[in-house]
């Protein structure tokens, strides 16, 4: 058997490393275990010419194309929206956008304000801090002084606008319409040691200049050199439990395939919105028969998505095309509750350039507007690089009939049941689609694009994982408390996006970073009465 | 699943029909292109064959000897009939061939891939931020 630690945390994303890199300096004696190894730079896509090829196999941000050894399957047969993950130290954030937007105060109290959903049982003034000491680590390029927005801390340069983004800005103005540059998780200015962006265009297939801040690059070396253990292709199958119901450590496979049993004083769950209800739901026991810390029956439900909806305008000006990050811009012009829009709570649009030549194409041929055959390299020539658009992401609203179960029969390498994705998309939800594909068709035709195509929601846009293993103050209604701790197993911790009450109307990870460090600050300060 | 020698053929004169030498472009059966092309095709080989038996099917075995407009009839036949299969083909046709040095220059394009060289983006017109820098802020106070 392992000698025992005092934390063993299960997942290497983006919260593992924010809570490792906290709790490091308790000089507790800390491992991490992830499924997947450390990326390698040097084998990232946009250093080889087949890089617009690749994003379509082996580092595509789907696991159903991409099958990598790390991988699990999941069945989402039952969800128009499919997950994108990626399983390895960094976690999701290897293939991020970074677009790292912050919740608004009013996202914590939904219920409150709007009468749906519930609150939260934190608020943003918590928040706070732990949102600024995120966004020093992994380094944040912005502007500070946004309308839509609470005051920040000062930030790097924004990233450029370059044709693309000006183009979109001046359609936002022409309709009086708010927008103002995205923070981005991206250096544009030497950041601790990252050189700056170089305009790759590739973030969402891993940043090879190391300019986009994946936590393998931002918090895991300083966590590393505190002292905290990552331990690779180790796959977690359970969490284990005592006869008083406190957690012992977890069984896992290492990279033999041997299984093992990590025991620990502390175990924190870190694997996101799919993959913690599913290790919480496969550790059965006498005691949790129904899965680990699930005596509500909320672990896997109230899954949230964000449903997308894209809106790509085709001008007669040349344009950047894929050359530079996908990020430029936001809008939260329809971000707060306006019940005369016909629906509740609201989006952020986020410029999105463009793809390189072949994406183009593809995109351009899928849509019919260039054909294959005869005519192919005219029409080609004609939209090369004259294209550019936008995404809205819409706030989903927890349903609990919205879930991650655990299939009956299919399993992963391991033979560790898999899960099931249950999902549809509210009408709330269509409505707001509709409504942001029809705004968002005015910016570009008055930002002189002379032909819009808008569609909705995106299939392959479920990259944020929410809501599965929620926090609140009542354990009938909630899985882990108002500072992380599951109300059933007292020495059990929850810091990935499962947490969430609300997903509000942004991209999530500053806030799932931001959680991850408040957690560890309030165990920090509870320490010598922690599991009571 | 490996293709035969005689089915990497006749993809060719498919290939180079979904994107052909045509206006002063290469198609995607030029000899470069398609040697890359089909090195690349063996993960979806099943795809493949079932392409080349339809079109065999629609053109009565005389496809490569039809007349272009009549290939390109049938190619979008085939392309209704058989949808994500053909669309496995038509993806890989592209993203080869839009990565070919004398393609991307011809398009004006840097050949190669974007790392290490890095790519440049022009600042914009930040004046274009002002109207929205003179509005107060509306987010809602809790
Ligand atoms: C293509 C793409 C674009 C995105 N763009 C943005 C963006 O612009 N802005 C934004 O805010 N968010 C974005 N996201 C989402 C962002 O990546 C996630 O919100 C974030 O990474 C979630 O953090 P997490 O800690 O909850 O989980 P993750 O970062 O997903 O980490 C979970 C880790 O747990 C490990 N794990 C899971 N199960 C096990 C197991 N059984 N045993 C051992 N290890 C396990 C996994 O290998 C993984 O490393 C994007 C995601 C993708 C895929
Ligand atoms: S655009 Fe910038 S951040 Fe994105 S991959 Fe390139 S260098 Fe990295």
């Amino acid at each position: 058997m392992l000698e025992t630690v005092d934390v063993v945390i299960v997942g290497a994303g983006a919260s593992g490393a924010a809570v490792a890199w906290s709790l490091a300096d308790t000089r507790m004696q800390i491992v991490c275990l992830d499924q997947g190894d450390w990326p390698n730079p040097a084998n990232f896509p946009s250093a080889g010419r087949d890089w617009e090829a690749r994003q379509h196999t082996d580092h595509s941000f789907n696991p159903s194309v991409r099958r990598a050894a790390a991988d699990y399957p999941i069945n989402e047969d039952a969800s128009p929206i499919k997950i994108a993950n990626y399983n390895g130290i960094g976690g999701g954030t290897v293939l991020y956008a970074g677009h790292f937007p912050r919740f608004h105060p009013s996202d914590f109290r939904v219920k409150t304000l709007d009468g749906v959903a519930d609150d939260w049982p934190i608020d943003y003034a918590t928040l706070e801090p732990f949102y600024d000491r995120n966004d020093a680590i992994m380094g944040v390029a912005g502007l500070r002084g946004d309308p839509a927005n609470p005051l920040k801390p000062e930030r790097m340069p924004p990233l450029p606008l370059g044709k693309s983004a000006a183009a979109v800005a001046r359609g936002f103005n022409a309709q009086g319409w708010h927008w103002w540059p995205s923070d981005s998780a991206i250096a544009t200015q030497e950041h601790e040691g990252r050189a700056p962006c170089i305009n790759l265009g590739h973030c969402l297939y891993g940043c090879a200049q190391g300019a986009k801040a994946s936590t393998d690059i931002t918090y895991w070396p300083l966590a590393v050199r505190a002292g905290v253990e990552v331990r690779t292709h180790s796959r977690v199958r359970e969490v284990c439990v005592d006869d008083q119901g406190m957690a012992t450590g977890v069984i896992y496979f290492d990279a033999a395939g041997q299984e093992q049993f990590q025991p620990a004083h502390m175990v924190i769950m870190a694997c996101n919105g799919v993959g913690t209800p599913r290790i919480l739901l496969n550790s059965r026991s006498k005691l949790f028969p129904d899965g680990l810390a699930n005596s509500s029956g909320l672990v896997g439900r109230n899954l949230m998505f964000h449903p997308y909806a894209s809106i790509t305008g085709y001008f007669d000006e040349p344009l950047d095309g894929g050359r530079g990050p996908s990020n430029g811009l936001w809008s939260q012009e329809f971000y707060e509750t306006d019940p005369g829009r016909g629906f509740v709570r609201g989006y952020t649009y986020e410029f999105s350039r463009g793809g390189g030549p072949a994406s183009q194409a593809l995109g351009a041929i899928g849509s019919g507007r260039v054909p294959i055959g005869s005519g192919h390299h005219k029409a080609f020539r004609k939209r090369l690089d004259h294209s550019t658009g936008m995404v809205a992401i819409c706030e989903d609203l927890p349903e609990a009939h919205n879930t991650v179960t655990l299939d009956p029969t299919l399993t992963d390498a391991h033979g560790i049941p898999a899960p099931k994705i249950n999902y549809t998309i509210s009408e709330n939800s269509q409505r707001m689609l509709d409504f942001a594909m029809a705004r968002g068709a005015e910016v570009m035709k008055a930002a002189g694009a002379y032909e819009v195509q808008t569609a909705a929601p995106l299939s392959f846009g479920g990259w944020h994982l929410m809501g599965t293993a929620r926090m609140g103050r009542d354990p009938k209604t909630s899985v882990v408390n108002d500072w992380g701790r599951s109300h059933d197993v007292k020495n059990l911790f929850v810091v990935d996006g499962s947490l969430f009450v609300t997903s509000a109307g942004v991209n999530p990870t500053s806030t799932i970073q931001a959680l991850a460090l408040y957690v560890a600050d309030a165990i920090k300060s509870r320490l010598a009465n922690l599991f009571d | 699943m490996a293709l035969t020698d005689q089915q990497i053929e006749a993809f060719r004169t498919i290939a180079g029909r979904i994107i052909p030498a045509e206006d002063g472009a290469l198609g995607a059966d030029d000899a470069t292109i398609f040697a890359d092309l089909s090195s690349s095709l063996n993960d979806i080989a099943p795809a493949i064959a079932s392409i080349i038996d339809a079109v065999n099917l629609e053109g009565f075995g005389r496809f490569a000897q039809l007349p272009s407009v009549e290939q390109d009839v049938i190619l979008r036949k085939v392309q209704g009939a058989l949808g994500m299969t053909f669309w496995a083909a038509v993806q890989r046709v592209t993203l080869c061939y839009y990565r070919d040095d004398r393609v991307l220059s011809a398009l004006g394009l840097r050949p190669g891939p974007p790392f290490p060289r890095g790519q440049v983006l022009e600042q914009g017109d930040w004046s274009l931020l002002d109207p929205v820098k003179a509005r107060q802020p509306f987010w809602r106070e809790t």
